[in-house]
């Protein structure tokens, strides 16, 4: 079965329509900046990538029960309901069709954690009814059930939290799925909110940059926390071509475990690789074949170093393709980031285009390859790897097809 | 669908335990003495408590069947939770509130994913292959031994390691709506591929089918679709044999609502067929303590098993059976 992706949907800090995400990202723009929640002494770092605004639940308008769950949800709705409209499909007719939900995530609804924590030392008793609102719509299965109530769609869903790499492992699964004709539509993607308990805690490990996500730079001091949400639709080739244009194919996908440290990634990139090999390896292609790759590249020292060491060791040092990190724009939008790589690099493909590295000033010494710097570069882009490292040692890599 | 049709998937492992102390408001949890000794391999490595109940588990599990460690790395994980690290993510946020920022334990952060508890049994067991963390509320450790189950059947992994487990804490406390009697739980099972022989002589418990549907019809549990889905795995997978088949219900609604609602179901599914329902829930876990109840069973009554998770609009519906009749 060639699995295809027919539809695109986004909801991140570049943007809300696949154009206009497109369009920001090509700019070498930055989507981050100060966020005024963590001005203050308690942080050295003050930097984040928040959505400002609230225009993206604009397409939720005629959803019922929009505002019954929280904004994870709200954000997973409104992009599903985008990949949708993409993918020229009418959710009031999908009433025999076999659908299923494949979603990523870091830590869930962790903002109503975060209001109920705030509400409890308070310590008010009126805020109870409140309270108990929220810590019932907190477990992430509530996410994939809210998709199907404010969308109206009767779907059957996988929640996957596997953290940065939540989005690899849906679409990982969205795979599996098909190929066992338990659906006939995935809708994979992953999402995550800007979130205190990963500012902070990624504050306290000493790797937030206090100012630009820099990529394979010499003088990368860290990564940028971010947010966003994206979702593509999987289905049959030939059944997506009748009614739509596609953007791509899904030809394989590798997901592993560092089986190493909660927080560092194996000193040899072990998990990696083994996930880009299986990838290629299911992919049936060569890994000459591989244009471009969307790296993890989250600008932290230790990520970076790693990665480049496991794509000399997988390519040699001389025959890496050209590597691109979009987390130098978007920040690290965390369970939704693999995603909207994967989103970006099906653009790219489109369009011909690799999208830039951007802040980078000095290549590292380990970076022996072209990491695309600060300005976009034509390339022939028929196949490209797009990887992800998260936390816990959940790896991921996929091969995606130009159409 | 198999490699081999001499070969089956079965469950040839399982461990269980439940919590049984009542806490002051509602749950029963896990005793301190379970798993308080857990150190693990590398005994200055921090697991906070649901990591610790979930390694405790999985350390009896290979002791009581002196499982292969070397082969055990190969295996995939497929863990059902519906709160995970819930409690790990609350203590570190109210720490930030109450005290600092700047006074939160940085070795406590990592505890806040929600696929931690998973990703510690991958690095102390080693274990190198898929890692999937499922987080489908009630249906979480159903699901995640039906995932392994496919995953198995379509060769992603030879060997796998599925269940569930959650842990009571303050937000379940808030956000638990269900009547019923709520516990703590940690299950896990090994899966892997046998032989027919060897799976009856050993009283294995075969695996026969998974699925997972939206049940819901108009925005109301839809007891014609519950009964289209227990026709169609009926039909699919067991019409050759006339043994007696029995079905399991968990789910959060009330007792009378879930009865009236599955008798119904299997009324119009045209089967005659014993219904027992679960007045128990162990939340993520529930599915993988039923799979061990009926695991631990010397002697069933009846050749096939049908177990029904039931978590807001999605069923999940797993078929197994300890001796199925040869065809």
């Amino acid at each position: 079965m060639d699995i295809a992706i027919s539809g695109m949907g986004v909801v991140s800090t570049a943007g809300y329509e696949l154009e206009d995400f497109w369009n920001y990202l090509y700019g070498g723009n930055i989507s981050y900046g100060v966020v005024d929640e963590f001005n203050n002494p308690n942080y050295r770092v003050h930097i984040g990538a928040v959505i400002k605004d609230n225009m993206w639940r604009e397409n939720l308008t005629d959803c019922e029960n929009v505002f019954e769950y929280g904004r994870a949800s709200q954000y997973a709705a409104s992009a599903v309901l985008r990949a949708f409209v993409d993918a020229n499909l009418d959710r009031m007719s999908l009433k025999d069709t076999r659908i299923a939900l494949c979603i990523g995530t870091t830590m869930g609804e962790v903002d109503y954690e975060e209001n109920i924590s705030e509400l409890l030392v308070k310590d008010d008793a009126n805020d109870l009814p409140d309270i108990k609102k929220m810590a019932y719509r907190y477990s992430s299965d509530n996410i994939a059930e809210g998709i199907c109530d404010m969308l109206g769609i009767r779907a059957n869903y996988y929640m996957i939290p596997a953290a940065c790499s939540g989005g690899n492992y849906a679409i990982a699964l969205g795979e599996k799925l098909l190929r066992a004709n338990k659906a006939d539509i995935v809708i994979a993607g992953g999402v995550d909110v800007f979130s205190r308990v990963a500012f902070t805690g990624f504050h306290r490990l000493l790797t937030l940059s206090p100012d630009y996500c820099r990529p394979f730079d010499k003088k990368r001091r860290g990564l940028v926390i971010g947010e966003g949400c994206g979702f593509v639709v999987m289905e049959e080739k030939e059944q997506a071509k009748k009614r739509t244009d596609i953007h791509g194919c899904l030809l394989g996908a590798g997901v592993k475990s560092d089986r190493y440290h909660m927080v560092s990634p194996h000193p040899d990139g072990d998990g990696a690789y083994r996930a880009m090999k299986e990838a290629i390896q299911t992919a049936q292609i060569g890994k000459d074949d591989i244009d471009y790759i969307s790296a993890h590249g989250t600008g932290t020292s230790s990520n970076d170093r790693i990665e480049a060491h496991v794509l000399q060791q997988l390519f040699g040092e001389e025959n890496i393709p050209p590597t691109s990190s979009i987390k130098s724009m978007l920040g690290h939008s965390m369970g939704a980031a693999s995603i909207l790589e994967c989103i970006a690099s099906l653009l790219m493909m489109e369009k011909k285009i690799m999208l830039p590295t951007v802040n980078l000033i000095e290549k590292d010494e380990c970076v022996t390859f072209n990491c695309v710097p600060n300005t976009p570069q034509k390339n022939k882009m028929s196949y490209v790897m797009s990887n992800s490292f998260a936390f816990g040692g959940q790896v991921g890599s996929i091969i995606l097809k130009g159409k | 669908m198999y490699l081999n049709i001499d070969n089956v998937i079965c469950i040839t492992s399982s461990e269980c335990y439940v919590g049984k102390e009542k806490s002051g408001d509602h749950a029963c949890v896990i005793d301190e003495s379970y798993y308080i000794y857990y150190q693990g391999e590398n005994k200055s490595r921090h697991f906070d408590r649901i990591s610790k109940i979930l390694l405790t588990g999985m350390s009896k599990l290979c002791d009581k069947y002196n499982l292969n460690m070397e082969k055990l790395k190969t295996a995939g994980i497929y863990l059902g939770t519906q709160y995970s690290s819930c409690n790990s993510i609350h203590t570190f946020d109210s720490k930030a509130l109450n005290d600092s920022p700047l006074s939160v334990n940085p070795i406590h952060f990592p505890d806040t994913v929600i696929n931690s508890p998973a990703s510690q049994l991958s690095i102390e067991y080693k274990m190198e292959n898929e890692n999937f963390t499922i987080s489908n509320g009630l249906n979480a450790s159903l699901d995640a031994i039906g995932i392994a189950y496919e995953s198995i059947l379509s060769k992603a992994t030879e060997i796998a390691i599925a269940g569930g487990v959650d842990e009571w804490g303050k937000i379940q406390s808030y956000g638990t709506q269900c009547k019923k009697e709520v516990a703590e739980a940690v299950g896990l099972v090994l899966l892997e591929e046998v032989k027919q022989d060897e799976a009856r002589q050993k009283s294995y418990i075969q695996i026969i089918s998974y699925v997972s549907e939206n049940v819901k019809k108009d925005c109301i549990l839809s007891a014609d679709i519950i009964s289209e889905v227990l026709r169609k795995q009926i039909e699919e997978n067991l019409k050759d044999y006339e043994q007696k088949i029995e079905i399991f219900v968990s789910s959060l609604l009330d007792e009378t609502d879930e009865k009236h609602l599955f008798e119904e179901a299997v009324k119009k599914s045209g089967f005659d067929i014993e219904l027992h329902f679960n007045n128990k829930i162990y939340f993520g876990a529930t599915g993988v303590v039923e799979v061990d109840k009926i695991y631990k069973k010397s002697k069933l009554d009846c050749s096939f098993q049908i177990l029904l998770n039931l978590n807001k609009s999605i069923l999940s519906c797993l078929i197994i059976s300890r001796n199925p009749p040869v065809s």
